[in-house]
C-alpha cells in the first residue's frame, strides 16, 4: 500500500477525497474521488466501492490507494525500480516525521532525546509515549509502576482504584479498561519475594 | 576472629574489603518545571524550594560539597550547576538541578542501610515539593532508565580477584540475569580501572522499591562470596598470578616516573589486596586503603601537556618514595611454588 499526497474532491476541489465511485461505462471504468460532504449530496446511487478505496475517517487523511499490476510475469524492471523509490521515500517522510515529534510543553523534539537519551519535561513522558513505550518494555520489568507514591508508600494502588472508579462513573470504558490492566499488573505474581 | 574474616591456609580475606559502601539514590522532580538539562533558568528557585524544605524537615541541613561522598562511591562529582546539600542526622547527600531536580542519595555499608536512610529524607522533602508522578509508570525523571521507582541501589566493590582468576565476564552474565548491572570505572584509557565495580539494579519500573533494595543486596552478598573464593583460590592454586600481579605493580610503583591518577589506582588494586590479606611489609592495610580511596580520580585533566607532566612527575616522585620500602613479607615469599 502507497500513500500519496491528499488528493482533493474532484466536485469541490476544497475538501480531501475520501470517497471513490467507480462506475463501468461501455467497457471502461470511471473513477470519481470526491469528500464526504459532496458524496452525501450527489443522489446519484452509490456504486460499489472497492475496500481498498474506503474513507479512512478524519479529515485530512488519505484515500488507500492499491496498485495492481495485471499481465502475466514479473512488473517491468523500472516500475519495479519506481515502487521501490518511492517507499523508500515515504519511510524516509515517515523517519522524519518521527524524529521532528515535539513536545508541545517543553519544545523538546524526540531526535534530541534520542541523542542525548535525556528527556525535557515530565510532559514529553506523554508526548513521546509511543516512541518510550517498547523501549520501556524492552529495559524495565514491567510497564506498570508498583512502588511508592508521592503521598506516601503504598498509596499507588488505592490512587489508580479511585481514578478506575472516576472512569466508570464517566462511562470511559477505555480509560478504565487501561486502569483495570494496572490493577492487574500489581496483582500479578512477582517472581521474587518483594516486602 | 571475626565473622567476615575467612582464612583458610595462608589466605587471611575480609570481607570488608571486597565491599567499599552502598548506596541508594532516589530520583525525583518538581511538577510544573523543564528538567534540569532543559531549562537552567528555574535552577535557582528550584535549589532555593529544596533548601527550604530540607531547613524545616532536617535542621543540620547545609549546603556543602559532595567530595567525600562521591570519593566513597568512585563516582564523578555532581555536573556544573548542582547545589548539594548535606546533613548531619542522616548519611545522606541531596543533591539539587543534577540530571533530576532532586536527587537523595544514602551512603551506607548496606543497601538497606542507604535506602532507609535515603527515603526518610526523601519523605521529608515529599511533604513540601510536589514530584511529578504519574500513577501508571511512577515517578517521572529525566533518563528513561530511572522512571517508576527512580530508586538506584547498589554496592561498590573491589572485584581484583575475581578480574584476576579471569572470572569477571560469568558475573557480570549472571547479574544480567538478576536484572542487576556491574558499572567498571573506565579511565585514562584504562578498562575496568582498579576492578572497582558498582553493582546496580537495572530496573526501577515494575518492582517495588523493597524488592529491588532486596535484590541489589543479594546480588552484593553473592559477589563478595564469589571474591573471597576467588582470592583464596589465588593464594591456594594460582600463586604465580597472584605474586606477578602484585610484584609487577609495586615495582611500577617504585620506579615509574610519571603517574597518573588512573594508573595509580589500577596499580594500587593489586596491593591493596596484598595488603588487606597481610602480604605486605611497610604498608598496612589500613594505609593502603586510604591511598587507594583517595585518588583525585575524576580531577579535570591538565590541558597543558607540560603540566600535566609537572603533576604525573611529582606523584610518581611521592609513589616511589612512599612505596621504597614496601616489600612482600615472608608468608608472601612462602607462596611461590
Amino acid at each position: 500500500m502507497i500513500y500519496y499526497q491528499p488528493m482533493k474532491c474532484e466536485i469541490c476541489h476544497k475538501n480531501d477525497a475520501e470517497t471513490v465511485f467507480r462506475r463501468e461505462e461501455d467497457g471502461k471504468t470511471h473513477e470519481l474521488y470526491v469528500c464526504r460532504e459532496c458524496a452525501a449530496r450527489e443522489s446519484r446511487p452509490r456504486p460499489q466501492a472497492q475496500r481498498g478505496a474506503r474513507a479512512r475517517g478524519k479529515s485530512g487523511s488519505r484515500p488507500d490507494v492499491s496498485v495492481t499490476i495485471s499481465g502475466s510475469g514479473n512488473p517491468p524492471p523500472f516500475i519495479e525500480a519506481l515502487l521501490s523509490a518511492t517507499a523508500d521515500l515515504v519511510n524516509h517522510i515517515a523517519e522524519e516525521e518521527d524524529c521532528d515529534l515535539t513536545c508541545r510543553k517543553c519544545g523538546t523534539k524526540w531526535s534530541e532525546v534520542e541523542e542525548k537519551g535525556l528527556l525535557g519535561c515530565p510532559g514529553c513522558w506523554g508526548a513521546f509515549a509511543k516512541k518510550l513505550g517498547p523501549r520501556l518494555q524492552a529495559e524495565q520489568r514491567r510497564v506498570a509502576h508498583t512502588g511508592k507514591s508521592p503521598s506516601g508508600a503504598s498509596q499507588s494502588r488505592k490512587h489508580i482504584e479511585r481514578q478506575l472508579q472516576d472512569a466508570i462513573r464517566k462511562e470511559d470504558y477505555k480509560e478504565a479498561a487501561k486502569l483495570r490492566d494496572m490493577l492487574n499488573a500489581l496483582d500479578a505474581p512477582k517472581e521474587e519475594g518483594g516486602k | 576472629m571475626s565473622p567476615s574474616r575467612r582464612r583458610r591456609g595462608y589466605a587471611d580475606v575480609f570481607e570488608e574489603d571486597v565491599r567499599i559502601s552502598s548506596f541508594a539514590r532516589i530520583s525525583r522532580n518538581i511538577s510544573g518545571y523543564k528538567f534540569p538539562g532543559r531549562d537552567s533558568s528555574s535552577a535557582d528557585a528550584i535549589a532555593a524550594a529544596v533548601g527550604e524544605a530540607l531547613e524545616r524537615e532536617m535542621p543540620s541541613a547545609k549546603e556543602g560539597r559532595a567530595d567525600t561522598a562521591c570519593r566513597s562511591l568512585f563516582s564523578a562529582p555532581p555536573p556544573k550547576g548542582t547545589t548539594v546539600f548535606t546533613m548531619r542526622e542522616e548519611p545522606v547527600v541531596v543533591a539539587a538541578n543534577g540530571t533530576d531536580h532532586v536527587a537523595v542519595c544514602g551512603i551506607a555499608d548496606t543497601p538497606q542501610k542507604a535506602y532507609r536512610a535515603a527515603e526518610k529524607v526523601e519523605e521529608a522533602l515529599g511533604k513540601h515539593l510536589s514530584f511529578a508522578w504519574r500513577p501508571d509508570i511512577g515517578f517521572l525523571t529525566a533518563s528513561p532508565s530511572d522512571v517508576g521507582t527512580g530508586l538506584k541501589v547498589g554496592t561498590v566493590l573491589h572485584l581484583e580477584g575475581l578480574s584476576l582468576i579471569g572470572e569477571m565476564e560469568p558475573c557480570i552474565r549472571g547479574l544480567d540475569a538478576m536484572r542487576m548491572r556491574a558499572e567498571s570505572l573506565d579511565l585514562a584509557g584504562i578498562r575496568q580501572t582498579g576492578h572497582i565495580f558498582r553493582i546496580v539494579n537495572a530496573v526501577t519500573l515494575g518492582e517495588d522499591e523493597q524488592t529491588l533494595v532486596a535484590r541489589s543486596a543479594r546480588a552484593a552478598d553473592a559477589l563478595v562470596e564469589q571474591e573471597t573464593n576467588a582470592r583464596i583460590r589465588l593464594v591456594e592454586e594460582l600463586p604465580r598470578v597472584f605474586s606477578d600481579s602484585v610484584c609487577r605493580a609495586l615495582a611500577i610503583l617504585k620506579s615509574a616516573r610519571l603517574l597518573s591518577a588512573a594508573e595509580l589506582l589500577d596499580l594500587l588494586s593489586p596491593v591493596r589486596m596484598a595488603a588487606s590479606m597481610g602480604f605486605l611489609s611497610g604498608m598496612t592495610a589500613d594505609e593502603a586503603d586510604r591511598m587507594f580511596m583517595s585518588l583525585p580520580i575524576f580531577a579535570p585533566d591538565e590541558p597543558d601537556a607540560d603540566k600535566r607532566d609537572a603533576v604525573d612527575g611529582k606523584r610518581a616522585d611521592e609513589i616511589n618514595r612512599r612505596f621504597a620500602r614496601v616489600v612482600p613479607n615472608n608468608r608472601f615469599i612462602d607462596l611461590m611454588p
